[in-house]
């Protein structure tokens, strides 16, 4: 095993204080949040669908799909485009800080106490990077784990 | 990796390429059997049959291989005449091409092909089997005897390789000099043609076949080979007969069908995904140019205003460019028809002739998928219950044979599909007593219903015209389901009948399922668009006009009442008080009506339909999106959905 492979790319963001990292290899693009338009009957956490390039990119909120409160409005969104297996997914963060390298030896298992049930499933690890800790979420499982397809009128 | 990406690629390639020789071996078969003594049929399926087989050998899949191979045995006897094509060979034959559908199958779904050793010991069976008669008179002339184990063993020794050159290739002899030295590479070559020979004396020719002995590093010298300049493709094909006799083949189809053998050069495979892509890119620089184009008409600058018209004229001519190469002709769906009808009869004991007029029609490629499974439903129809048995037939004085005719042909904006048979046609009167004896009607209504209106009842789920039964099944099961097929692509579909002629199902389809007309709309301070399909017509009313039915609100046009939907509600939205006047679109799918209140109505257009994401695909009230000249999304209402819940 030579030292490259033991480092991975991830792209650092922020949900409001916390920093959170996907794994390069599944991000497709950065984008920054523009005009969407609302799926009223579609699941809590879709924001809603944003033309990119001519296609229709689903947005998914996700301080809505972990729970979290609305961000502040003054926020430059950004949008981290996701390269799912049907289709690209675009993911609504706060702000993305950089594309850090990591190596392998900087990850550990997220402890369990942290990460309880549902969450176990998507949170991979906790890097410890530069004095941070940064959870590293698989964005496909989060997506598959989006079983709540519909929720009812007025159900947000 | 990424030569895991080209294996999909050839995989792709030799499904696409399998299935098209499959219906052409399909088609053939049915034509044999009408003329059995029709040569160029069997030779048509021993190509396609031997092209098949050097495919699946080239892609190591032995069990499509070796079937092909016994299949491909079987036509030779045929073409040689030792075999009629008809009765048991016939099925041989059938069961064969079945098979290897399967199998084709089977690989585009990335699945393991099944075992088919006992098929194909049958296959071999029916060749050693001795014939009743021999047809010697018809003997091939040219046939040579090769015991059968050799021809195995030339299978398995050689592979050949036919590299076609491109029409405008000048010097053909020097590339294929060229073309030879690269393959001498890679591995060894045991005979080519044009020979030597041939190529010094620079006789003009487009395909150079090589025979080499196979080796690991072909592939890779195929890949050099078919990206040099004049080269436009490069085949494999295992040989497993004499070199000679294949040539002699390849020369006949030259010769007999030359007109659509020239065709093939000047066309492009492109996937369908390509298409779509290249569709959404066009939409993007129908944005760019009307973004343009108000940037000219602020700046008033002329110079910019004519470039920006010119540039308007172009993006029209493109974005009508890509719809048109979208299109796929009828034919594509309409060739397995006659295999189905003939298996379908068959097995009924009735006789059949299915005529076919306007294949050559282009739909939109989506169109013509989802076309293909009401007609098949609509064939069965006639068969099962519209043509009668030879002896009844022949009782009332008809023809033997029964006859189903497809029609397509354009009509303005439309496409008709008609699909009649000379059938017994459909019995207004046993409608009547089905529709009294379930209730749908009372007697007096049943009575007075005309004959439009019963023949409508076919078309409802569960309705069944039990006394024209000839097995288990009504004329009635499964219209319900064409005709939702039919609605679903934003068609309509009739019927006409006369007792004891036969019966018309007309329907017509759209071009396209990539452009709709669509009314655009706001609700809650969003556009939507609704195809214009579904819209009866746009009405105001005053406040005053709603009233209410077990606290639902109804308002009546021209005396029908109809449910008021506010989209408002329906999509959750906070309503805004009700001013004097209330916007709403009367709309229609399959039977119900509604007016859907929404905020404003902003005009009509085509857009350009795009899919949502996997995700957004089951909520209910949206079947889709389109991008609006200002780059922003407008998502289409699904009024299906809205009326049904």
């Amino acid at each position: 095993m030579s030292a490259a492979a033991d480092i991975r790319q991830y792209v650092v963001f922020k949900l409001g204080e916390e920093q959170y990292g996907f794994d390069v290899e599944n991000v497709r693009e950065i984008h920054n949040f523009e005009e969407v338009a609302k799926v009223h009957r579609a699941a809590n956490h879709i924001e809603g669908v944003m033309n990119l390039r001519g296609k229709l990119l689903t947005v998914v909120n996700l301080r809505r799909r972990f729970q979290m409160e609305p961000a502040p409005s003054d926020l430059a969104q950004k949008i981290v485009v996701i390269e799912a297996p049907d289709a690209p997914v675009g993911f609504l963060v706060d702000e993305v800080v950089e594309v850090a390298r990591i190596p392998d030896a900087s990850l550990e298992k997220p402890p369990a106490y942290v990460t309880s049930g549902i969450e176990a499933e998507y949170v991979t690890n906790i890097a410890k990077h530069e004095d941070r800790l940064i959870t590293i979420v698989n964005p496909v499982r989060i997506l598959e784990l989006s079983t709540d397809e519909e929720s009812a009128p007025g159900g947000r | 990796m990424a030569k895991e990406l080209d294996m999909n690629k050839y995989r792709k390639l030799f499904v696409s390429e399998s299935k098209e020789f499959l219906n052409q071996m399909n088609d053939s078969m049915v034509q044999l059997e009408d003329k059995p003594e029709d040569r160029e049929l069997v030779d048509q399926m021993f190509r396609a049959c031997h092209s098949i087989k050097g495919m699946a050998g080239m892609m190591n899949m032995k069990t499509v291989q070796e079937t092909a191979h016994a299949l491909e045995d079987i036509l030779g006897m045929v073409r040689d005449g030792k075999r009629e094509p008809t009765g048991e060979i016939a099925d041989a034959i059938y069961k064969g091409v079945d098979a290897l559908e399967a199998m084709v199958v089977a690989v585009e779904s990335g699945q393991e092909v099944p075992d088919a050793t006992p098929l194909i010991s049958e296959l071999r069976a029916a060749t050693s089997e001795p014939s009743p008669k021999p047809r010697k008179k018809t003997k091939a002339p040219e046939s040579m005897e090769r015991p059968a184990k050799t021809q195995k063993q030339a299978d398995q020794d050689t592979l050949s390789l036919v590299v076609k050159l491109g029409r405008r290739c000048s010097l053909p002899a020097a590339r294929a000099v060229v073309i030879l030295k690269e393959l001498a590479k890679a591995s060894e070559i045991v005979s080519h043609s044009p020979t030597d020979d041939d190529i010094e004396k620079e006789i003009a020719f487009e395909e150079l076949a090589v025979t080499l002995t196979p080796g690991s590093k072909i592939e890779e010298a195929m890949k050099r080979v078919a990206a040099m300049v004049d080269v436009d493709e490069v085949r494999f094909g295992r040989t497993s007969e004499s070199r000679d006799r294949w040539q002699r083949l390849a020369r006949k189809e030259s010769t007999t069908t030359a007109p659509t053998d020239l065709a093939p050069a000047q066309t492009v495979r492109v996937g369908m995904d390509k298409l779509d892509d290249l569709l959404d890119n066009v939409g993007e620089l129908v944005i760019g140019r009307s973004r343009l184009l108000q940037k000219a008409t602020i700046n008033d600058d002329y110079e910019l205003l004519e470039i920006s018209s010119l540039i308007d004229k172009l993006t029209s001519d493109i974005q009508s460019r890509v719809l048109e190469i979208r299109m796929i002709p009828l034919d594509l769906v309409m060739s397995r028809f006659p295999r189905m009808v003939r298996d379908i009869s068959k097995g009924q004991g009735k006789e059949v002739e299915l005529v076919v007029e306007g294949g050559s029609i282009e739909l939109d490629r989506t169109v013509v998928d989802l076309i293909a499974e009401p007609m098949m439903h609509l064939l069965r129809n006639c068969i099962d219950h519209g043509i009668e048995t030879v002896e009844e037939r022949t009782r009332v004085g008809k023809r033997p044979k029964g006859l189903i005719r497809i029609v397509a042909s354009k009509q303005q904006d439309h496409v008709l599909i008609e699909v009649s048979d000379d059938g017994k046609g459909i019995d207004l009167d046993s409608i009547k007593e089905i529709a009294v004896s379930k209730g749908v009607m009372t007697k007096e209504q049943a009575d007075a219903a005309l004959g439009r209106e019963l023949m409508d009842l076919l078309f409802k789920p569960g309705f069944s015209t039990k006394s024209e039964v000839t097995d288990i099944s009504g004329r009635g099961v499964g219209l319900d389901v064409v005709r939702r097929n039919v609605e679903n692509l934003g068609g309509t579909i009739i019927v006409n009948t006369s007792k004891g002629a036969g019966t018309t199902f007309s329907m017509w389809l759209p071009f396209t399922l990539a452009i709709i007309e669509a009314m655009l709309i706001s609700i809650a301070d969003q556009i939507y668009a609704v195809p214009m399909s579904t819209i009866v017509e746009s009405h105001r009313y005053l406040p005053s006009e709603v009233k209410t039915i077990r606290s639902r609100e109804v308002v009546q046009l021209r005396g029908e009442v109809l449910p008021l939907i506010s989209m408002h509600q329906f999509f959750g939205v906070e309503s805004r008080p009700r001013s004097d006047k209330i916007n709403t679109l009367v709309v229609q799918s399959r039977d119900r009506r509604a007016a859907l209140e929404v905020d404003d109505l902003l005009g009509h257009q085509q857009i350009v339909v795009k899919s949502l994401d996997l995700r957004l695909r089951r909520v209910k009230g949206i079947s889709g999106g389109t991008i609006l000249g200002s780059g922003s999304i407008a998502l289409i209402l699904d009024v299906d959905s809205i009326l049904g819940g």
